[in-house]
């Protein structure tokens, strides 16, 4: 694929924004002490306890990056949803990139005591988990449990209509039930008053120790899958990290424009065929950018990458001698300063304010949650005037009420019911007097 | 299509027959700042069992961050319940969800039977209102009877568990025996029992308790809505017989009770796992929660009835050989059981 979409200048800076994530993310895992390796790695610098989960964070810090672009050229309002397991280190790293984790957590400063703390935290007693999870600014999906961040996506979207959830899918967590279900979501999509999902599928090729049903299907089967399920998928796969930034980007490009589209055809022109949303097939390395071999193994692009690469350094020299290595390859030199901050033009990289996908608000749904206008419970009694008075069945007594709820509701568009088609069959069956089932 | 209902591009209702979608959607709803109500088949909620834990664990730590704000709760209705799954059978038949549920953190989960309407408006006007917990509401959609007015429903719902003083006759004297229910079916067989003990045994001191917010069975240490040891004490007695008639399977009460004084007085019936399809009432008997077994429970633990019990035992026995015969030809309750009122009952 040939495209300009990023000039020399900005694949330059986005490469290194990206090493600067992939730098922390390795940072999270293995270092006690020297975030910015002023001096030698001594085995005094890295944790005993060596916890974490190399794998997926590469691929999730680079569609971070690109993400981060996007929001800025369209202005989205955009937040993170991250599916596979274990993408902690990438979230945590990129909100503190863009400064959201510093504001949250003044502790952990923009500075190299900063970057200290931030990876001495990781995974450590007293300190945060590995997913992305609640104490993570942007999060509302920690993937511990894995096989629900499409349906919390949609959810998200649901009367969100200027909303964009970017969910990256795992191709582990992809086996699932719920998540092959919730492919479907895109049927109970309104392109006029709901928002929009972009799916992800980071098709990494394994989970802890086997290889993933998509990625062993043939690529035909693959396409042919999600068209059925009603996407319109788009590939990145390029050998090349040149590349594959260009083709990153210039789809990015494409499937934001599709969507504004879609929605622009859907509310202004009044379209009503279900339109086909696009989705992407992010096909890279697990473990991309970290050590090739150890021990004589393959790591990089197998299973081997799924956790920590390099485990042992305390009894294996040359164990610490690849993970100094594997730290100096992203050049932290040339992406922090002296005093371990961000240099400026990488940081102007990062959207501005609530935009910034660690900051944006629907990611903390307290901040915008209002209170539902209730009707008086009360107006809707069942008239008892002895014990034991006959009754129509409770929840047919409920129905009126739910029903004037919703109707209350209707313009703040801020309260719905959910169901496996029993509304009905639970007695709710006056709901339907005031709206429809999506 | 042309005969499809309600059907529209946007809605207030979001149906697919799949649990695990309904769930992650409404997760992501609620996350996001909106409100939202999920209802659900009672034995097929247990499809998100594992979906429920990682939300209430989402709540709990979010609770310790000043920086999140509180959502709003996740709301559940389990309508079509373990006991009106008579037509549909034993694999629709399961209230174990609340056993799950409460093994959440407690400051999380809430836990509502309402034996009525009224009960019911009041206290889902209270779950939607209310921020950072997962409530579950168990529900009857069948023509059942009614018990309070709204006034008194408000005030049952705000407590939470009480005495039903219509329904006692202990007045100033101590109470014989404590009748306690929870949840609608197990309280129309506890009235019903109540009224069979109270035509036929008069003398004896009942007094009937219903429980509709089930937490406050635990102690005030280890739920915020748990009773304290003196109320729980002055409710249940320190040593009377207490038969308690649950929704779901009877283990559930023993385990919130465990350390209450009165604890080795409770004898509880609830689900214990028997079900076909049959009829409503059958579905009480196969579980030892009917109106009869309440009774004859009561006899077993109460010697000072002496041989007016053994008799109204012997009686009841018969009932129920009457039942199953009734039921194995007619197909439906006895018109006795059907027809039932508490209304008619003198007091």
């Amino acid at each position: 694929m040939k495209t300009n979409t990023l000039t020399p200048e900005l694949l330059r800076k986005m490469d290194a924004y990206w090493r600067a994530a992939n730098y922390l993310a390795v940072g999270q895992i293995y270092l006690y002490e020297n975030p910015l390796l002023k001096r030698p790695l001594a085995l005094a610098d890295v944790k005993h306890m060596l916890l974490g989960h190399w794998g997926t964070t590469p691929g999730q810090n680079f569609i971070y990056a690109h993400l981060n672009r996007v929001i800025k050229k369209y202005d989205l309002d955009m937040i993170y949803v991250s599916g596979p397991g274990h993408g902690g280190p990438a979230v945590v790293g990129n909100t503190y990139l863009e400064g959201t984790y510093s504001e949250v957590y003044p502790n952990i400063s923009q500075d190299e005591a900063g970057l200290q703390k931030l990876f001495l935290q990781f995974s450590f007693p007293g300190g945060i988990p590995s997913h992305a999870s609640p104490e993570t600014p942007g999060s509302i999906h920690e993937g511990g449990e894995l096989g629900y961040s499409l349906s919390h996506s949609f959810g998200a979207v649901f009367d969100n209509p200027d909303l964009v959830v970017a969910c990256v899918v795992g191709d582990g967590e992809a086996e699932t039930g719920p998540l092959a279900t919730a492919w479907h979501s895109n049927k109970f999509l309104d392109p006029v008053t709901d928002g929009a999902v972009l799916p992800i599928l980071h098709l990494n090729g394994y989970k802890i120790s086997n290889p993933t049903v998509l990625a062993r299907i043939t690529r035909e089967e693959l396409e042919q899958l999600f068209r059925g399920y009603g996407w319109k998928p788009y590939f990145v796969e390029e050998e090349d990290t040149a590349l594959m930034h260009e083709a990153m980007a210039s789809t990015l490009d494409n499937a934001v424009e599709e969507i504004k589209r879609i929605q622009h055809e859907a509310r202004t022109e009044g379209n009503v065929t279900r339109p086909r949303w696009p989705m992407i097939v992010l096909n890279s390395t697990k473990g991309w950018t970290g050590p090739k071999w150890v021990d004589g193994l393959q790591v990089e692009g197998t299973f081997r990458a799924h956790q920590v690469p390099l485990s042992d350094p305390a009894t294996h020299p040359e164990h610490l001698k690849l993970l100094e290595d594997w730290l100096r390859s992203y050049k932290p030199e040339e992406l922090f300063d002296e005093h371990g901050r961000l240099n400026a033009d990488l940081a102007e990289l990062a959207p501005k304010g609530e935009r910034r996908m660690g900051a944006n608000p629907h990611a903390n749904g307290g901040m915008l949650l209002r209170d539902l206008r209730m009707p008086d419970f009360r107006d809707y009694a069942e008239d008892v005037p002895v014990p034991g008075a006959p009754g129509i069945g409770d929840t047919h007594v409920l129905g009126p009420f739910l029903r004037d709820v919703a109707k209350l509701n209707d313009e703040q568009r801020n309260f719905r019911v959910f169901g496996p088609d029993e509304t009905l069959s639970n007695g709710l069956e006056a709901l339907f007097e005031v709206t429809k089932r999506q | 299509m042309a005969n499809d209902e309600f059907l529209a591009p946007a809605g207030r209702v979001m149906e697919m027959l799949s649990e695990h979608q309904c769930e992650g959607w409404l997760e992501g709803y609620l996350l996001t700042g909106r409100h939202g109500l999920f209802n659900c088949y009672e034995a097929f909620i247990h499809i998100v069992d594992s979906m429920f834990n990682q939300h209430a664990k989402w709540l709990k730590v979010t609770s310790h961050l000043p920086w999140r704000r509180k959502i709003a709760s996740l709301n559940y209705l389990l309508a079509s319940h373990v006991w009106r799954q008579d037509h549909n059978g034993f694999t629709h038949q399961d209230p174990g969800f609340i056993d799950h549920v409460v093994n959440k953190k407690a400051s999380v989960v809430r836990v509502y039977l309402p034996p009525d309407a009224n009960c019911l408006l009041s206290i889902m006007d209270h779950c939607l209102r209310s921020r950072h917990y997962v409530n579950v509401v168990i529900a009857g959609k069948h023509p059942a009877p009614q018990w309070l007015t709204m006034d008194a429903a408000v005030k049952h719902c705000t407590e939470g568990i009480g005495i039903w003083h219509w329904a006692s006759n202990e007045d100033d004297a101590a109470p014989d025996v404590v009748m306690a229910c929870c949840g609608d079916v197990p309280t129309l067989e506890t009235l019903a029992a109540v009224s069979i003990l109270r035509e036929h045994l008069p003398e004896l001191k009942i007094r009937v308790i219903n429980v509709m917010d089930l937490m406050r069975l635990q102690p005030q240490s280890e739920h915020p809505h748990g009773l304290s040891d003196m109320d729980f004490d002055e409710l249940f007695t320190k040593n009377k017989p207490v038969i308690f008639a649950f929704h779901a399977y009877p283990w559930l009460i023993h385990r919130l009770t465990y350390r209450r004084t009165n604890h080795e007085n409770f004898h509880v019936r609830g689900y214990k796992e028997e079900g076909t399809i049959t009829t409503p009432f059958d579905m009480t008997v196969l579980n030892d929660l009917d109106r009869f077994h309440l009774v004859m429970d009561t006899i077993d633990r109460l010697p000072q009835t002496g041989d007016k019990g053994i008799y109204l035992k012997q009686q009841l026995k018969e009932k129920l050989i009457e039942h199953k015969q009734y039921i194995d030809k007619h197909g439906q309750d006895l018109p006795e059981i059907r027809n039932w009122k508490w209304s008619a009952i003198k007091i």
